[in-house]
């Protein structure tokens, strides 16, 4: 567990990124070892980012909390210098990893089948060296700052997830990012298929072991779309747009206000 | 050639009607791009919105670009958080609000303006390759492709602009892959004036003008008649265009 309550924002250098995956790597053989706090403040391992912004150890019950949090934080930096910046999110996942990762019955990190991606960023881990958008969706607390960013409140029920799960919703979601970028999709996606009052998911709404995907759910939706997009502006559109142009397959999921639009 | 159906109505943007251009950026900045669309010949509604869509992969960002009538770029026009070597899809949308697609240009591909003003058919990045040199990365496949280097070689990109050797090595490669992955792997038809590989194509055919094989799907002799084809390109790219060899000799001092 880190001692540092709170400190400056760094990024993690190849040195750094390369021993908070060794951490990691013991952490899944077994190994009970402490937290390596000489990778958040020394110069070999992280560097400070310029200006100067600082971060507090807080507890981050649901993806909310650390999108408000970090979205108030990282303001000062321009968006450029923070969205595609690996080294800075591996800082943030190894500071916080004693809040993000998940825990076993004595306390300590478990790390389950959580890819190293979900807390520290390595592009050269990756065959194709990139740090796209799917890898950066992949990253506990980059996923939560995205969702905030792109959809504030029209995605309450992703940021009401815990932030240390990525939950089949979310990830179908931001499988592909072009969907997940389009604001009128994901708050259609949340008309439809979360449950306003329950604040769950409505039965049906698509996760299957089925090879097909069930009438009416969230992959058919996905599947739609793609052929709406041959003849509307998909990614523009409004749920309000969108609603009149689904099939019937999804009349039992539309708000009653909307069945009538097919 | 293949035919194609226009079961919607909607009226095609020519490339002539437009043209995206991408500003050369330095490798920690966001590249932004500019376009032309003149979309006066086609008879749309003046106040029909305009979209411009950057795409790559499954990364896309859209741009509003003011109307038919009256095409006005945004202020911002950053490729933020893209992949590099997007192609664009550029739409004319109904006015009236549904966003049902008047007027479409799919798979447009930008021209690449360097710090010198000159364009380059093939776009050079810098990425954390491990152990690798180069690479050349079709993206989705028939995207754009783009020529790798790694970064962590210092002056890596001054070396692929200026290394005789490297050059000659590595260029006349680069164009066996790109029309291999073109002709073969895409099945690309060169009667396409406008397709994905129009530029490329064009381009081999002002030093090579072999007739070219007609492929067949699954047919592994048109396969190997097609190969025989690139080779003889690649070749006479050698001869005529490029002299690899001699760059290779006067580089290495010999």
């Amino acid at each position: 567990m880190t001692t540092h309550q709170s400190l400056r924002l760094r990024e993690l250098t190849d040195m750094g990124i390369r021993d908070a995956k060794d951490y990691l790597a013991s952490l899944r053989e077994g190994k009970s070892i402490p937290f390596p706090d000489a990778l958040l403040t020394n110069p070999l391992y992280a560097t400070e980012v310029e200006p100067a912004v600082y971060v507090t150890q807080q507890q981050f019950s649901v993806r909310r909390d650390a999108a408000l949090y970090l979205t108030e934080c990282l303001s000062p930096l321009p968006a450029s210098r923070v969205i595609e910046n690996y080294r800075l999110w591996s800082w943030l996942g190894m500071f916080y990893f004693d809040t993000v990762a998940r825990k076993d019955a004595d306390g300590n990190p478990r790390l389950g089948r959580d890819p190293d991606v979900a807390y520290v960023a390595d592009p050269a881990a990756n065959s194709q060296a990139k740090w796209g958008e799917t890898r950066r969706f992949a990253h506990r607390l980059m996923l939560a700052y995205e969702i905030y960013t792109h959809h504030a409140e029209n995605a309450w029920y992703m940021l009401n997830e815990p932030v240390n799960s990525l939950g089949r919703f979310t990830m179908r979601l931001t499988s592909a990012p072009e969907i997940f970028r389009a604001r009128g999709i994901v708050e259609l996606a949340h008309l439809l298929y979360i449950d306003r009052k329950t604040g769950g998911m409505r039965s049906g709404w698509g996760w299957t072991n089925d090879v097909t995907a069930p009438t009416g759910s969230l992959p058919r939706l996905i599947d739609v779309l793609g052929q709406l997009y041959m003849n509307y502006d998909v990614y523009g559109m409004s749920p309000e747009q969108i609603l009149p142009l689904l099939p019937s397959e999804f009349d039992r999921f539309k708000p009653a206000s909307a069945v009538g639009y097919s | 050639m293949i035919r194609r159906f226009n079961y919607t109505q909607r009226k095609r943007i020519e490339e002539s009607m437009v043209s995206v251009e991408i500003q050369d950026a330095d490798e920690d900045e966001d590249p932004q791009f500019i376009a032309k669309v003149d979309l006066s010949r086609l008879d749309l509604p003046p106040d029909a919105p305009i979209v411009i869509e950057a795409k790559r992969e499954r990364s896309s960002r859209r741009f509003d670009w003011g109307t038919a009538g009256s095409p006005m770029p945004p202020t911002d026009c950053y490729l933020t958080s893209m992949p590099k070597a997007p192609k664009f899809r550029i739409m004319a949308l109904d006015p009236d609000g549904s966003r049902r697609i008047l007027a479409l240009a799919d798979n447009i591909k930008p021209s690449y303006a360097g710090a010198d003003g000159t364009k380059s058919l093939l776009h050079l990045e810098e990425k954390d390759l491990d152990k690798e040199v180069w690479r050349v990365d079709f993206g989705g496949g028939n995207d754009t492709p783009i020529m790798q280097v790694n970064k962590n070689i210092p002056g890596i990109s001054a070396v692929v602009r200026e290394d005789g050797a490297f050059r000659a090595l590595v260029i006349p490669e680069t164009l066996r892959l790109i029309l291999t992955q073109a002709l073969i792997i895409d099945e690309f038809d060169p009667s396409d004036g406008e397709g994905d590989w129009a530029h490329w194509i064009g381009f081999v055919r002002d030093f090579y003008d072999a007739e070219m094989p007609v492929l067949s799907l699954n047919d592994e002799q048109t396969k190997t008649d097609m190969k025989e084809w690139i080779d003889g390109a690649v070749s006479t790219f050698s001869n005529e265009r490029f002299h690899p060899s001699d760059r290779y000799l006067a580089a290495v001092g010999r």
